[in-house]
């Protein structure tokens, strides 16, 4: 039992269930004071000033806005995330949730969508809704409803932020900024400013439709977009909702509150979809409720318990899904129809931001955890102690030490809810494992989590305070009785402008960790070596400690989700930066844990022409993009087809990974790449950790392939 | 032929009373750009005076009481713990590349960044800031020899420094020199003030470029943090000398104020440790930087009497 310190402190008093990350944010901000020079951390601050802003037209309560946001929810979710967020309630608040109902606008509002037979949600940023891609071959928009989270708010939706466009509103603008006429050229520029898809005037805001490459365009092109004269009738039979998610400066370098916009925004394409689907077919006789739904969410953080029974964003999808089997009783209905939701693996596989170690009882690991100069944002590891390994009967229980470069911390250990500063700008949570809203095997398992909390390495800004780069050290010591495993996971970082530079992520800077092949290659998980070993699959990653294994996203490593790995086309090799499952003989945490992705999509072509082409920021425009996050979009047009291809043969629409891990090993069996996906039949289990059931073929080959790959 | 043709008869008189010629010494404008600077330059040299030895050097200007820039090499243990940074500061190579490509032979280019500076507007202040950039080399490399210091390769192999690594000395670094002076004169323009203001972005900017020296793999940062604190009172010399009056005097390295061994040099801890002191004794004058000066801040003032 490792002895308590008592500079460990609460900081949970006030709120028993606040976020750890939510928790330093506020910190931060406090510690600024009012008309202070001293800016902890210039991105936090403008991070919590523009919630405050944009959320709630300059009021000082960003709380407020949360809980206006959550209300829809039931009240154990509501509660819940109130108290994560760190949301102090007031009569204020109490009166937003009194007024607010649903995320549904009136029902004159809404499109009706009859010959719909599916519909594709896609969830991303930087989504260029006048593409010709997503109209019909009159020019009218195929987007059944659009919600832009960042634009000016409107009083006459329904929604706590932003607001929405629906079909004729959408192609009302279309129409206007086309010189009047749907066929007209599409001045984009005005169209995308007054939708609220480009912001030229926030200095941090949406930026991207103004450029050449944009995620979200990229994703829906390859989801949902076809030829608006669509002689396959794909336009004709999907439907799309969006959701714009607001700039990485309000969600968060690190994510810190990217769960919380995810929830929201699949909340509003899963309610919004059925709104739709009642005002065309409320009063006929239909079995099955609602229009079959598949949703693309490419985003995600590296870093959790990745536990479905701990972790939240996993824990909603499941409620979502509970809930919607119920929501038929009582009515005419049988059943509601499917809503599914795919999403990337991650592209953190070379990224040396994972870590697992088996100990023994009073063993130590020793990771050297490399913060980068001239990181401009926060750095944030996750560690996770458990019990799944073999011989272990107890809960884990280990003691910590943080130390900064040419320093030795002391072993530490704090109860759950506690904190610790190690020095200013270096922080320890010690994470209180919550209360689960909706177990997916109905108890949570004792699990021990940390996380650890640095200041930037650089600032712009005079006086801030930074921490030194260089390599640091993280201890980590078994205080318990039996073996366990321990987890760390750099999380999520990225600059606040896309194209910046400054959120230099940090790494795990191993000794024993080979970069490299003997031939000088980048190093895989896997290998199958044809050229000078005997033609098998073989694992070329570490066996512990730093590992490519089991560094898929947190947000995508659970069964409620389908999970999409990539590969390259011109020979089937799985993508190297695509991430990577557990692995052969590595315990998943639960039955609803995830070990492998569901199956992969393309996500190069080749090694030289790296990405896939589609669409680009400018309509007409076609950009090759690159990450596991187009392999998902494919994978929802593969979903959507699938729907559709079932309701016109009369079949039972299944889920998202009953369609995709079928049809990979179907295609598997076709042996279609030069690299095979069996060397012989005891490797599934090495192949399955980077390719999941295997390769599914483009489902959308460009018009003008590249190196004539499809 | 053309003579024999248009002059006639000449019987070797002058045809003009007294030609039209500047009086004023500190009147240059009808030199070319050139020419001009090297006059200036000439002149200005000759008012320093670099001495050391032992690792030991410093930077005397005539009238002053004491040298304006005293210069002290760490040790070798110091410069060893250093590494570390060139091992960290490498990961920034992919992003810093261009940078530092056309750095070696250009940092003047990215101060046109933060403010106007073309050959017809500003002419005269790119005159002055070449002015000062070509200062800085002939002390720098006179503080570089008296502190001569071996450069990050001569420590390990597994530098591999992307660019190739100059013959002199690593301390103090000549790029910073360079760019915190020009920062100083620059600043000091914008800004309208005599008084060196840390705070002015110019400062950022050359702390990035001494910075990429680091990620080239080719200084510490104790070159920079050196090469910081001279370049800046050589740019406050140029300053003062065009306003009157007395200099200051900074001292960097063991004994004065100095980077420790395993710190890194941040813009932060500059602005909190660059603290020049007063000199008592006049600063001497020139003519021709007077000149040069008064034209330069002729080209930032406004009619409002703030800088433009």
């Amino acid at each position: 039992m490792a002895p308590v310190d008592p500079q460990w402190h609460p900081y949970q008093d006030e709120n028993p269930n606040i976020s750890a990350y939510v928790h330093w944010l506020q910190s931060r901000k406090t510690q600024a004071g009012p008309g202070s020079q001293f800016l902890a951390d210039m991105q936090s601050v403008s991070r919590a000033d523009a919630l405050a802003v944009h959320f709630l037209g300059g009021a000082s309560e960003p709380d407020a806005y949360v809980v206006h946001a959550m209300s829809l929810h039931d009240d154990d979710m509501r509660r819940r995330t109130i108290e994560r967020f760190g949301i102090r309630g007031n009569a204020d608040s109490n009166a937003l949730i009194r007024r607010m109902t649903t995320l549904v606008p009136q029902v004159d509002k809404l499109p009706t969508a009859p010959g719909i037979q599916a519909i594709v949600g896609v969830i991303d940023t930087d989504i260029a809704l006048g593409h010709r891609a997503f109209r019909d071959a009159q020019g009218a928009s195929r987007v059944l409803a659009a919600w832009q989270m960042e634009a000016e708010g409107d009083a006459e939706t329904n929604l706590p932020l932003g607001h929405a466009l629906y079909r004729d509103r959408l192609t009302e603008l279309l129409e206007k900024h086309s010189g009047g006429r749907l066929d007209g050229p599409l001045d984009t520029y005005a169209f995308n400013t007054e939708a609220g898809l480009l912001n030229m005037s926030e200095p941090f805001g949406p930026h991207a439709l103004a450029g050449r490459f944009a995620h979200g365009t990229h994703v829906l092109d390859l989801a949902a977009g076809c030829d608006p004269n669509d002689p396959d009738g794909f336009a004709g039979k999907v439907g799309i909702i969006t959701v714009t998610l607001p700039s990485r400066r309000i969600f968060g370098e690190s994510g810190e509150f990217l769960d919380l916009f995810m929830v929201l925004a699949l909340q509003y394409i899963h309610d919004v979809s059925d709104a739709i689907w009642k005002k065309t077919y409320g009063q006929a006789e239909m079995k099955v409720f609602g229009y079959p739904t598949v949703v693309n969410l490419s985003f995600g953080r590296q870093a959790a318990s990745k536990n479905p029974d701990i972790d939240l964003f996993p824990q909603f999808i499941n409620r979502l899904k509970q809930k919607r089997k119920t929501l038929v009783a009582g009515k005419k209905y049988e059943k509601a129809a499917r809503f599914e939701v795919v999403m990337p693996a991650g592209n953190d596989n070379q990224d040396r931001v994972h870590s697992n170690h088996k100990l023994k009882p009073d063993e130590t690991a020793c990771l050297t955890w490399r913060l980068q100069p001239g990181d401009q944002s926060g750095n944030f590891v996750e560690i996770w102690a458990d019990n799944t390994e073999e011989g272990s009967n107890n809960d884990p229980e280990v003691a910590l030490a943080v130390s900064p470069p040419g320093t030795d911390q002391a072993l530490t250990a704090g109860e759950p809810g506690t904190m610790l500063d190690v020095q200013n700008g270096v922080r320890i949570y010690s994470l209180s494992v919550p209360e689960p809203v909706g177990t997916m095997t109905g108890k949570p398992p004792k699990w021990q989590g940390f996380l650890i909390c640095t200041a930037p390495t650089e600032s712009p800004l005079p006086n801030a305070q930074v921490v030194p780069s260089g390599a640091w050290t993280i201890k980590i010591r078994n205080m318990s009785k039996g073996n366990i495993r321990v987890r760390g996971m750099i999380q999520t970082d990225q600059s606040t402008l896309p194209s910046g530079r400054v959120g230099r992520r940090s790494y795990f800077d191993d000794k024993d960790y080979q970069r490299f092949t003997d031939i000088g290659g980048e190093r895989d998980a896997i290998l199958f070596d044809d050229k000078f070993g005997d033609k098998k699959w073989t694992v070329t990653d570490s066996d512990g400690g730093v590992t490519r294994h089991g560094s898929m996203s947190a947000s995508s490593t659970h069964k409620g989700v389908a999970c999409v790995a990539g590969y390259r086309l011109s020979d089937g090799c799985p993508t190297p930066y695509s991430a990577a499952g557990l692995g052969p003989e590595v315990a998943a945490p639960g039955e609803n844990a995830r070990r492998a992705p569901t199956a992969s999509l393309p996500t190069d072509d080749s090694r030289t022409h790296a990405g896939l082409l589609a669409a680009g920021a400018s309509d007409g425009s076609c950009v090759p993009m690159r990450g596991t996050s187009f392999a998902s979009a494919l994978a929802t047009r593969f979903v959507a087809q699938s729907f559709v291809e079932a309701l016109e043969t009369g079949d039972v629409v299944k889920s998202a990974s009953s369609y995709l891990y079928p049809a990979s090993v179907r295609s598997e069996g076709k042996g279609p790449f030069p690299i095979p996906y069996h060397s012989d039949g005891t490797e599934d289990e090495i192949t399955a950790a980077k390719l999941g059931g295997g390769r599914i073929s483009h489902p959308k080959p460009p018009i003008i392939p590249r190196l004539g790959y499809r | 032929m053309t003579h024999d043709a248009t002059v006639g008869y000449w019987d070797g008189v002058s045809d003009v009373t007294q030609p039209a010629f500047p009086a004023s010494v500190g009147d240059l404008d009808y030199l070319s750009p050139a020419r001009r600077m090297q006059v200036t330059f000439g002149e200005l040299l000759s008012h320093f005076r670099v001495l050391g030895k032992d690792g030991v050097a410093e930077v005397h200007l005539r009238g002053a009481g004491a040298p304006i820039a005293k210069i002290v090499r760490p040790s070798p243990a110091e410069f060893k713990q250093q590494l570390v940074y060139l091992r960290s500061y490498a990961d920034l190579r992919i992003d810093r590349n261009p940078e530092i490509n056309v750095q070696t032979s250009d940092i003047l280019s990215f101060f046109g960044s933060l403010a106007m500076l073309n050959a017809s507007r500003r002419k005269h202040t790119l005159e002055l800031l070449q002015l000062t950039q070509s200062l800085c080399v002939s002390i720098e490399m006179q503080v570089k020899h008296y502190c001569r210091a071996p450069r990050p390769i001569d420590w390990t192999h597994k530098v591999q420094p992307v660019i190739q690594t100059p013959d002199h000395s690593a301390f103090p670094s000549g790029h910073a020199t360079e760019s915190f002076a020009i920062a100083t004169v620059l600043s000091a323009l914008d800004t309208g003030k005599g008084q060196v203001d840390v705070n002015h972005p110019a400062f950022l900017l050359a702390h990035r470029i001494a910075a990429n020296r680091v990620v080239a793999g080719v200084h510490f940062p104790v070159d920079s943090a050196a090469g910081a604190f001279l370049g800046c009172q050589i740019g406050d010399v140029i300053n003062r000398m065009a306003a009157g009056g007395a200099c200051s005097k900074a001292g960097y390295g063991p004994g004065e104020v100095a980077l420790a061994g395993d710190q890194d040099f941040l813009p932060c801890w500059f602005r909190n440790h660059y603290k020049p002191a007063e000199l008592e004794g006049a600063a001497p004058t020139s003519a021709a930087l007077n000149e040069m000066v008064g034209k330069a801040q002729g080209e930032w003032s406004t009619a409002s009497g703030g800088s433009s």
